[in-house]
């Protein structure tokens, strides 16, 4: 027998003394030195990031298992916190509301010692559409001192103030505003640094006009609009500039007149008390 | 070449399955399922295919357990030796076969690993995980009707 024939009869048990002492140096790894044991873990170590993929792929749909069991959770935890986002909204809205009121409270008092006027502040709660340029409604934090009549300011940095307009009605804390540009506002004013008077009146819009101007008056375009001081409103308050000069059909001069301000952004007004 | 592939993609569903049952059984009642795929390649592929990839499914059982490195392939490859002189010998297709084979198996594996067990000291006292035995047993029993199908199926076996 050739040692080809003796191979090919007996390959398996070739196979198994080999692949024998190979499993028996691999379990004498464990008690020889810790040098070939720090090898063994190297190698173990190397070889199984090849399980990696297998495990991901078995757990897989355990992970997903477990997500799909913790919804319920998922979802009441949601709506809790829903809920809760909810309230902190609503509690900053009130926490800037609140901040903007004593803010405006504060700039008013300041205002009232600089001026030495009895001032109030005023917030704009509503305005209705169909009457934006008409009137519109403010919240008064004390009603008792609350007149009609009284006018109403608007102020502007550094150091400007505007007449908006006068209280029409009260109604407990909230009141009317009748609004410069009404129709049926009508206002003493004056030229400023000129000795010209007229009648303010409103126009649903943002142009006015002053009638009432004399013939012989020297009215000129530019030339700036402020109160009276006839009647309760003090004297020198700003309204606006004449953009032009017209005749009106009773024979005198009128001017139209452009608001200085934006009196469709009103919202924090101030109530002047005369003196 | 096709013997080959299809060992291939065996051994890596049994990988998977192997994960699948180890998070499902407690360690002392996971099913080997490596042993019965052994005793399935000694039967019906032959006495050298039964030595190979015993000793090749040892080394991944080894590496992937973390066990007393070296002992499944011993172990194993033992296995597909002695089980690989029934090759021909016997009809495989039989279910008495079978049982008998995969009963012989599980001995010769736990007797072999419990005294090897002894003579390395590495489970102490804790023989609880011979209770696996019994697992092997009724699902490798199944494992090999469904791999005797496969194995038909591609015609690698016939």
């Amino acid at each position: 027998m050739t040692i080809n024939e003796f191979v090919k009869k007996n390959k398996p048990t070739i196979f198994f003394f080999f692949f024998i002492s190979i499993s028996l140096i691999f379990l004498s790894t464990q008690t020889i030195t810790k040098y070939i044991r720090s090898v063994r873990i190297f190698f173990v170590y190397f070889f199984s990031t090849t399980y990696l993929p297998v495990y991901k792929i078995v757990n897989y749909p355990f992970d997903t298992f477990n997500k799909f069991i913790q919804l319920p959770y998922m979802y009441e935890e949601n709506v809790k916190l829903k809920e809760f986002v909810k309230k902190l909204y609503f509690e900053k809205l009130h926490y800037y509301a609140v901040f903007g009121k004593k803010q405006n409270e504060q700039l008013v008092n300041e205002l009232s010692k600089k001026y030495n006027y009895k001032l109030f502040s005023a917030e704009v709660i509503s305005r209705d559409c169909k009457n934006w340029y008409n009137e519109c409604i403010v919240l008064v934090d004390n009603p008792t001192i609350l007149k009609e009549d009284m006018p109403v300011i608007l102020y502007v940095e550094p150091d400007k103030f505007y007449f908006v307009g006068r209280i029409w009605t009260i109604e407990k804390n909230i009141a009317k505003v009748l609004l410069i540009t009404n129709p049926l506002s009508m206002l003493p004013v004056r030229i400023k640094d000129k000795p010209i008077y007229g009648v303010l009146i409103g126009n649903s819009s943002i142009i006015l006009s002053m009638d009432y101007i004399l013939l012989e008056d020297d009215v000129k375009l530019g030339d700036i609009v402020i109160t009276s001081g006839i009647g309760n409103i003090p004297e020198g308050i700003e309204i606006g500039k004449v953009i032009d000069i017209d005749i009106s059909s009773t024979g005198f001069k009128k001017a139209i007149v452009k608001l200085n301000y934006n009196i469709n952004a009103l919202k924090n007004l101030i109530i002047l008390f005369p003196q | 070449m096709k013997k080959f592939f299809v060992n291939l993609i065996i051994i890596f569903f049994i990988l998977i399955l192997d994960t699948l049952l180890s998070k499902i059984f407690p360690f002392y009642l996971r099913p080997n399922l490596w042993l019965v795929y052994i005793v399935f390649v000694s039967l019906f592929l032959g006495h050298t295919d039964g030595v190979v990839v015993g000793f090749i499914v040892g080394v991944i059982y080894d590496i992937l357990h973390l066990t007393f490195f070296g002992v499944n392939t011993l172990l194993l490859t033992t296995i597909g030796y002695l089980f690989g002189w029934l090759y021909r010998r016997v009809n495989g297709n039989l279910y008495n076969v079978q049982v008998l084979s995969l009963l012989l198996s599980c001995l010769v594996y736990y007797g072999l690993y419990f005294i090897i067990s002894l003579l390395f000291k590495f489970i102490g006292r804790n023989f609880i995980y011979l209770l696996s035995a019994l697992s092997t047993f009724v699902i490798g029993f199944l494992e090999l009707q469904i791999l005797i199908q496969v194995y038909k199926k591609y015609g690698v076996v016939k």
